[in-house]
């Protein structure tokens, strides 16, 4: 079984302070110290146990030079190839410039029977470019997956929802994003980062794709930082009894509760 | 004429408040643009709710009616919109900020090529374009986005009063859809039921939420207890759902849900940046915490300085 995996660099969530930009208003990437989006992880743990044949699995990712070093994490795990598309051309790329280079070198590189994304990313929390992805190769999708399993051409995939968990059967070739409830990453082996070390990754930019990214795309105007002013009231009191008498009855005032 | 189109959710026979709100969002644009609003629902069995659906004070109602769409997975609407909107070209297609609408929103955006700006709270005409303002990193900077004329958003739920029903006659169009029953790649095949209980927090006007200030598993019992007498939905910050102490369709947050109720009660939850940017839209937050610098305590209306394992046995015993 055919199984590309979609990684993502990001600034360490241990380390990542918050709200730092560089000159130009985009976040400054460069200064943090870089980490494998943690998600991608249980990502390219699944496409290992999915397909047992390290060379049918690629790991996929966009950037400049320094994300080779997390494809090589990737490739640590046991993933068998890895493509990374780098062109100074796409920094700086939306979501839907980002899907449709994605796809374009997917498309590009073969043929595949599965799509694995980490369900959301820890530096851009929508989760929504696996559907994107999905969307352009015109395949089917199921995010935020807990479970996978794969009968015939087709795959389970279960996803909870308010009433349980919905198993939803999809065809094969499809797109599945995954939570961290779906597995345990294995850490790579000492012989597993030697082996990453010699796997060449093979680079494209936008020219070798054809790609026909939209004219116009989403601009960011300006910044600027909230200043949060507390309009809080305490409730104190000399019990608990008579702080939850207070604040029940200053909730009420407010109209809600009745 | 521009074309402005909403999304509409489905849940039953009901547009979801999420959704009808969002004829808040466009109105004054609409009215500032000469746009016509349409509401496009896609779905089973509409006709016969034509009429009421056409009550939310829209123009324009735009049914796509077939049994093959009975599920109303995203992957169908998305894919009936955007087919449509490649005929008509509406100018703006926006849904509701959650995670139905954020699907819908990703596969309008893929398949029309026009881009998608997530989260907005408001909506203004610029340059041939339009500006809109979202916040980023849980809600401590205001980012204002220039985005093309056709574009796709998502809208950050609760900003908008959902108007009042009008006495707008509603223009109804119906259509078929143009997926083929055998193109639909995705169905549900069963649902396994949960062992959890309680409502939703996605349209709870209550949530009771819990952190790690409750200190053990056993302890969320009391959150548990004080949303039943609440008749609340039971919210989760992440640590916990980390910490495996519930399922993760508790959690509030940026990396779990968005909500905006009229009363959010946060328990020993110190108020993370990802929290707080999901739950900040609340009517009335109340915090109750050890730690009086906590973060919580920032955005709270009331805030009660305590244990809550005195606190809420408190509340408890005097609902």
């Amino acid at each position: 079984m055919k199984i590309n995996v979609c990684i993502k660099q990001v600034p360490d969530p241990e380390k990542f302070p918050v709200g730092q930009f560089n000159a130009a208003g985009r976040l400054a990437r460069d200064s943090f110290p870089k980490a494998t989006n943690p998600l991608d992880k249980n990502a390219c743990e699944l496409a290992l146990n999915l397909s047992n044949v390290p060379e049918d699995v690629t790991a996929f990712s966009m950037g400049p030079e320094s994300v080779k070093e997390t494809l090589r994490e990737a490739l640590a795990m046991g993933i068998g190839n890895a493509v990374l598309v780098n062109d100074p051309e796409l920094e700086g790329s939306d979501l839907l410039s980002t899907a449709i280079t994605l796809a374009s070198a997917m498309k590009k590189h073969g043929e595949f029977d599965m799509i694995v994304c980490g369900a959301k990313s820890t530096d851009a929390e929508m989760g929504i470019l696996p559907a994107m992805i999905a969307d352009i190769l015109n395949i089917p999708s199921v995010l935020g997956a807990e479970k996978v399993r794969v009968e015939g051409n087709n795959a389970y995939v279960s996803v909870p929802s308010e009433n349980g968990t919905n198993v939803w059967k999809v065809n094969l070739p499809c797109v599945v994003s995954v939570t961290k409830n779906i597995n345990t990453p294995r850490l790579p082996s000492l012989r597993g980062m030697n082996k990453a070390m010699k796997i060449p990754i093979t680079e494209y930019t936008a020219d070798d794709l054809d790609l026909e990214l939209p004219d116009s795309k989403p601009k960011l105007l300006e910044h600027t930082p909230v200043s949060t002013q507390s309009q809080i009231e305490f409730i104190k009191g000399e019990s608990a009894d008579e702080i939850a008498n207070k604040l029940i009855t200053a909730i009420k005032m407010k109209g809600v509760l009745s | 004429m521009k074309h402005f189109w909403i999304v509409g959710q489905l849940v039953g026979s009901q547009v979801t408040k999420a959704s009808s709100e969002l004829l808040g969002s466009l109105h004054e644009l609409a009215v500032d643009q000469l746009a016509e609003v349409a509401v496009v629902l896609v779905g089973s069995d509409l006709r016969m709710r034509a009429p009421t659906l056409g009550r939310m004070g829209q123009p324009m109602t735009i049914l796509i009616e077939s049994e093959n769409l009975k599920n109303r997975d995203t992957e169908i609407v998305g894919r009936e919109v955007a087919d449509l909107a490649a005929k008509r070209k509406p100018e703006l297609i926006i849904t509701p900020h959650n995670q139905w609408g954020l699907e819908v929103a990703a596969k309008i955006s893929a398949r029309t090529r026009n881009p998608l700006v997530t989260d907005v709270q408001s909506i203004s005409a610029k340059d041939d374009g339009f500006v809109v303002e979202k916040y980023v990193f849980g809600g401590q900077i205001l980012s204002k986005v220039w985005t093309p004329s056709s574009s796709v958003l998502t809208v950050h739920p609760g900003v908008f009063d959902t108007p009042r029903s009008a006495d707008i006659t509603t223009t109804v169009e119906m259509l078929e859809p143009a997926t083929m029953a055998s193109e639909i790649k995705k169905a549900l095949d069963h649902i396994e039921p949960s062992d959890e209980d309680g409502p939703s927090i996605a349209d709870s006007k209550i949530i009771v939420s819990c952190g790690r200030g409750l200190q053990k598993k056993e302890n969320l019992v009391l959150g548990k207890q004080l949303a039943r007498k609440l008749g609340a939905a039971l919210g989760a910050s992440r640590a916990i759902v980390d910490a495996e102490w519930i399922h993760s369709s508790h959690q509030v947050g940026l990396t779990g849900k968005v909500v905006s109720p009229r009363l959010y009660i946060a328990c020993g939850i110190s108020g993370a940046d990802q929290h707080l940017a999901g739950m900040r839209q609340s009517d009335i937050i109340v915090a109750i915490n050890r730690d009086p610098d906590a973060p919580i305590f920032k955005i709270a209306d009331f805030g009660v300085v305590g244990d809550c394992m005195e606190i809420l046995p408190a509340l408890i015993e005097y609902l």
